[in-house]
């Protein structure tokens, strides 16, 4: 590698104190000193303490511990009117944020962004320089040089952005860099997890979580047996270590832990605090002594002796003191509502959660009645997940993993698997159009078999006028008849004549054909389409030696109707195609406090929103301000949505069941990103993309189980057999809106059952169709 | 409903029982609801709220016209980048008015979501508002509630001392008059059981109380007895020399009845109260036990003899004894018509039965009616009356074999009569 990484961040030096700027010093002298060429871009302002609109430091490039740093003057600002936006964002309570809806006004949002600290000659050096450089690493998320500079080398910028849920994550801008950046780095699963809430699912894909090392490796402070009043080898006692303040919720532990003591005055338990703060607690209960702030071989000798460290703050983007205390084999018990650090001792199993004042009880129940080995094995196990996560050599392997630095992460490019014989391959179907999950498929094929360096068309008998640029309309030019081509078969159309001419290898994907008497009453031209379709499909059995279904279900209709051994060859659903922003003002109105309920599909008689809106009725009863979100495309003079506009009279839901008509796919983010429940009473699904995007946006799902459904969703979501107990269903319903647990087990079951769907898993079995349909019959 | 999931985190079982302990719950806390009447849902028209946005939207998708051109998919493609350059040249020109009509829409698009936002702040406002008017208005109707009710009771108390108080007036008028008498010598005999005859009416003003609160009113009972005037007429029965005698007359309803529809008719009741009650309304009721009243009376005098739960409160012996008197002092074809409450309908006979202290037991619809015909009564029949409302009965939807069999047991006849004619 030639060329160097910078990493960008507002102040740089070994002594400066915060998370951000240590892991920057870490992170650069570590790669460094692996023989890496690493640079740091930073301003002359010294430190976030000082004012940010001085030059404390020199501007020009030196060797600072292998590293070179490049200093760029900042310029002066308008501090005054930062800080009244500043305070502006400050004074909205967290609680009153909503994902996708900026919490500043629009001109405080820009003040932010222009009067943060800046430093012109840096974002120029970025621009001109941008070639020069391998990656960008920039961090933290919330200062000048990387709102403003990000944007200016973004396809090889990676963002760690060190996020807390705060006002400022809410920020547009802040919402753009995760969108723009090519990669983004994550100290904790949790960090990653409120990414992924605040700005939806479309960014998964380039997320890695790195980690942060921990110098310490549970060793240390052996040779100590007394801290204060406390005696190490004999005393039983639990840990609370770091700052002390309200947020941290030290006092609330202290208290609970007295009133605990009172019922149980036989246990020989003590509550050891530790680290700095204002206020001492000594004097709350004589079993709970307050060392204040420790050596740091004290710190080691107490976490080494302790029975468990009790962790309840409720606000940490990435807890040190948990992996300390892991790599002591000490278990941890942290808060259920803290995202990082409950993420980290549910992920490595070492320890436990609490939440309310009963769990904690329980907790300490548990460690005072718990035999050494027990917690030494959690806290095993904990070690095993810091010696993965929380050692710098491992980080740093990450870092240099993902950044693309070093032989290790120089992968030769994959040989096309596809035969060289072949030139092109296009594909064929019947009607192309926006949002429409078999055009989707087919883009998604065109485009692999481009990257695998094939001609690919798409060709289409009907296009929607939005999508012109993608496809190429079969009345203006026909794909020549012995080129290689994929037919795609959901219904009737006028091909038959044309494909009974195809010569060249060829294969059908077969989307399944909605059963015509789901249509017969409401649509009877659509329904003749639908039978013709299905009368087509034996002859094309005979057209097609090679062919495919999306689901076993549809397989086994393939088999059916006298194809040979068709492949399976699921729909691929790719989460990154919600990279967009969701439209501002449906995410304000739909996050008013009332639950959502969602279904999106074609108002269609074998989709039954009829029941849906039914048992939705019944819903209101227990949850009388949820909404119900219907998305999908109708005509207004369609029969089947003036019986379904009657229903919702009928039931006096007007206003309350919402038709979306079709949305685009900016919209349809919205209605995702809002939505508490996936709710289908369908009779006929092919595939159901919706249910698997519903997965992505971790919205439980509940669905009637009839034709492919039950394969689709998989251990994901829940199935019901029966559409006559209402009452039961809504109250079902209810559970996965409201009940936390069972919510978290089926969100748990839907995040494995989404990822059999990304273009990893989809993509080598079309390879494997395309070498299928190159050989001789 | 069986749940269904291939996700080994979930216990299906489990979470079917849960769904249906809180189906359970929601029913309960839902009729605590309905009980309470608060209100459900929001006020304002959330559906006109939803057309808005939508219709913004529309305007928001429609705000940037003249920036972009058509695809002309309906053109030959030979001519389809023609189109599209002309197009695009007519945009450009266009943009004098394009670019400031884009700004102007834009603006009114915002100022329209600031109103908007406005006024659905007022309408939160209102909607607080009547939720708090509609608290108030039933606090006040559940408080005029309790006052009419109250009322009714005083009402009721009213009339008890207003009766006792006449009893005690001629009591002590009585008593002064024999005093005078006997004064300045002893009580002799005859005045001293002048007293204890007295002394056995002493609880009528109670009885008398008591009925008006649980028998009904006078309107509701005529109404029920207006049932048996057929049977009188058919046999002839409240001429003059077939008058009708009604044992236990007590308000004197039917007494009334008779004499409005012109027939002749008399009482006899035990009840010092009511029978002054009734000779005030201008009835004829003698106070008297039945028996000697009956036996006083010539054999074949009467058209009709009738008994509104009266038998119910008679010994066996007496009531055999009283059949057979009936029999004597009826005229060829006479009807005797005697109703009690039902004890087949198990409300009746388990409870209601009792709410009358005086009541003896229960009789069995069947025994009367052979007990009528041992006494040589002829076309012997029992006549059932009063079923419960249609309201009282239990809903048949849910289970409709278990719900009719216990409504035949619920809300059959509350009354019986048992009828039977002189040969």
């Amino acid at each position: 590698m030639n060329r160097p990484l910078a990493i960008v961040i507002s102040w740089y030096g070994r002594d400066l104190k915060g998370g951000a700027e240590q892991l920057a010093y870490q992170v650069a002298t570590r790669l460094a000193r692996r023989g890496h060429r690493v640079e740091v871009l930073t301003t002359c302002c010294r430190s976030f303490l000082d004012d940010w609109g001085q030059n404390h430091l020199p501007p020009g490039q030196e060797m600072e511990d292998g590293v070179l740093v490049r200093r760029f003057p900042v310029d002066r600002r308008n501090a005054a009117e930062f800080g009244a936006a500043n305070d502006f964002v400050l004074s909205r309570p967290v609680s009153t944020l909503l994902p996708g809806v900026s919490p500043f006004t629009c001109g405080t949002a820009d003040t932010f962004v222009h009067e943060n600290i800046k430093s012109a000659k840096l974002l120029g050096y970025l621009k001109k320089h941008a070639r020069d450089y391998h990656a960008f690493v920039f961090l933290p998320y919330l200062y000048g040089p990387v709102l403003n500079g990000l944007p200016l080398v973004a396809d090889r910028a990676w963002l760690q952005p060190c996020l807390h849920d705060e006002a400022y994550a809410y920020l547009p801008r802040v919402e753009e860099l995760f969108r723009m950046a090519r990669g983004i780095l994550y100290n904790s699963v949790g960090e990653a997890r409120l990414a992924r809430r605040l700005y939806g699912p479309g960014i998964q894909d380039k997320e890695v979580v790195v980690g942060v090392g921990v110098e310490t490796t549970g060793r240390g402070g052996e040779k100590v047996e007394r801290v204060g009043p406390l005696d190490l080898k004999n005393d039983r006692f639990l840990l609370c270590l770091g700052r002390r303040d309200v947020h941290k919720n030290t006092l609330f532990l202290a208290e609970l832990f007295a009133r605990w003591k009172g019922q149980r005055p036989g246990s020989r338990l003590k509550l050891v605090l530790a680290g700095p703060g204002d206020r001492s607690f000594d004097g709350i209960h004589a079993d709970v002594l307050d060392l204040g702030l420790v050596e740091e071989e004290e710190k080691e000798a107490l976490l080494a002796h302790c029975l468990a460290l009790f962790h309840p703050s409720e606000n940490e983007s990435y807890s040190r003191v948990i992996m300390e205390a892991w790599f002591h084999r000490r278990p941890v018990a942290a808060h259920r509502n803290c995202l990082a650090t409950a993420m980290a001792v549910e992920a490595a199993s070492g320890g436990w959660l609490a939440g309310d004042e009963e769990e904690w009880r329980q907790r300490l129940d548990q460690v005072d009645r718990a035999e050494p080995d027990e917690l030494s094995a959690l806290g095993g196990k904990g070690r095993e997940y810091a010696r993965r996560y929380a050692v710098w050599d491992r980080v740093i392997d990450r870092y240099e993993e993902v950044l693309g630095l070093g032989e290790r992460a120089e992968r030769p490019s994959p040989r096309p698997a596809v035969s060289g014989r072949l030139q092109a391959v296009h594909q064929l179907l019947a009607g192309f159009a926006f949002g429409d999950a078999i055009s989707n498929q087919a883009l998604l094929i065109r485009d692999h078999l481009r990257a695998r360096g094939l001609e690919s068309q798409i060709y289409t008998e009907a296009i929607d006028p939005t999508m012109t640029r993608e496809a190429v309309l079969f009345s203006d030019r026909k794909p020549p008849a012995d080129a290689p081509l994929i037919y795609h078969h959901s219904i009737g159309s006028g091909l038959m004549a044309y494909l009974r001419s195809l010569s060249g290898p060829r294969c059908l994907v077969y989307h399944n054909i909605t059963p015509p008497e789901f249509m017969a009453d409401v649509d009877p031209g659509l329904a003749d389409q639908l039978r013709q379709g299905l009368d087509m499909l034996p002859e094309l059995a005979r057209i097609f030696p090679v062919s495919a279904g999306v689901s076993r279900f549809n397989v086994a209709e393939l088999v059916r109707h006298g194809f040979r051994d068709p492949e399976l060859m699921p729909i691929c659903v790719d989460p990154a195609k919600w990279n967009l922003p969701a439209p501002v003002h449906w995410m304000y109105e739909l996050q008013d406090g009332r639950t959502n309920i969602l279904f999106v599909g074609r108002l269609a008689a074998n989709k039954c929103q009829h029941d849906l809106v039914r048992a939705f009725a019944v819903y209101r009863r227990f949850d009388p301000g949820a909404r119900l979100i219907l998305v999908g495309g109708f005509d207004e003079r369609d029969a089947y949505y003036q019986r379904l506009v009657a229903l919702v009279e009928e039931h006096q839901l007007q206003g309350d069941v919402l038709f979306t008509g079709k949305v685009d796919d900016a919209h349809l983010h919205a209605f995702f990103r809002t939505a508490h429940l996936f709710w289908s009473m369908s009779e006929h699904e092919g595939f159901g993309v919706p249910f698997i995007e519903a997965m992505w946006f971790d919205i439980p799902v509940l669905a009637f189980k009839s034709s492919a459904v039950p394969e689709t969703l998989g251990p994901g979501g829940l199935l019901f057999d029966r559409k006559d107990r209402l009452e039961e269903l809504a109250v079902l319903a209810r559970l996965l809106v409201h009940d936390r647990r069972l919510r978290r087990k089926v969100l748990a079951g839907q995040e494995e059952r989404r990822r059999d769907f990304l273009p990893g898993r989809v993509l080598p079995v079309l390879d494997r169709l395309l070498e299928k349909m190159l050989q001789p019959a | 409903m069986k749940i269904e999931t291939e996700n080994p985190r979930i216990d299906v079982d489990q979470l079917l029982e849960l769904v249906r302990a809180e189906l359970q719950r929601q029913r309960g806390e839902q009729e605590a609801r309905a009980e309470g009447g608060a209100p459900g849902g929001e006020s304002n028209n959330p559906y006109a709220w939803n057309q808005l946005s939508a219709t913004l939207e529309i305007a928001q998708q429609n705000a940037d016209a003249g920036s972009r051109v058509s695809t002309y998919l309906n053109y030959r493609p030979s001519i389809r980048w023609l189109a599209r350059l002309v197009g695009r040249a007519v945009l450009y020109f266009g943009r004098v008015i394009t670019v400031p009509q884009r700004d102007f829409n834009n603006a009114i698009l915002h100022a329209l979501r600031i109103t908007l936002n406005g006024i659905r702040d007022m309408n939160r406002f209102t909607d607080r508002t009547v939720q708090r008017l509609d608290g108030l208005e039933r606090q006040v109707q559940a408080r005029l509630d309790e006052l009419e009710s109250r009322d009714r009771e005083k009402d009721h108390l009213i009339g008890y001392l207003r009766s006792a108080l006449v009893m005690q007036e001629r009591r002590i008028a009585l008593f002064l008059d024999e005093a005078r008498r006997c004064l300045p010598e002893k009580f002799d005999q005859k005045q001293l059981a002048s007293f204890v005859r007295e002394k056995g009416h002493l609880l009528d003003s109670l009885y008398v109380t008591f009925e008006d609160k649980f028998r009904g009113t006078r309107a509701e009972i005529r109404d029920r007895l207006a049932v048996y005037l057929p049977l009188l007429e058919e046999c002839g029965a409240g001429t003059a020399d077939r008058p009708v005698l009604d044992i236990g007359s007590g308000r004197g309803e039917w007494l009334e009845l008779l004499r409005d529809r012109g027939l002749t008719a008399s009482g006899v009741d035990l009840n010092d109260t009511l029978a002054e009650q009734c000779r005030q309304r201008g009835l004829e009721v003698t106070v008297a036990d039945a028996f000697d009243h009956l036996r006083n009376l010539a054999e074949g005098s009467l058209g009709a003899v009738t008994g509104f739960h009266i038998i119910e409160h008679l010994p066996m012996q007496t009531l055999l004894e009283l059949y057979a008197e009936v029999n004597r002092v009826l005229a060829p074809g006479g009807v005797a018509i005697f109703e009690t409450p039902n004890p087949q309908n198990l409300l009746v006979g388990a409870c209601n039965f009792y709410a009358d202290p005086t009541h003896k037991r229960p009789l069995y619809p069947e025994t009367q009616q052979f007990f009528l015909e041992y006494r040589g009564f002829t076309r012997v029949e029992l006549k059932y009356l009063h079923p419960h409302e249609e309201g009282a009965r239990l809903p048949e939807n849910e289970a409709p074999e278990l719900a009719a069999r216990l409504n035949d047991l619920l809300s059959c006849a509350r009354d019986y009569a048992v009828i039977g004619y002189k040969p």
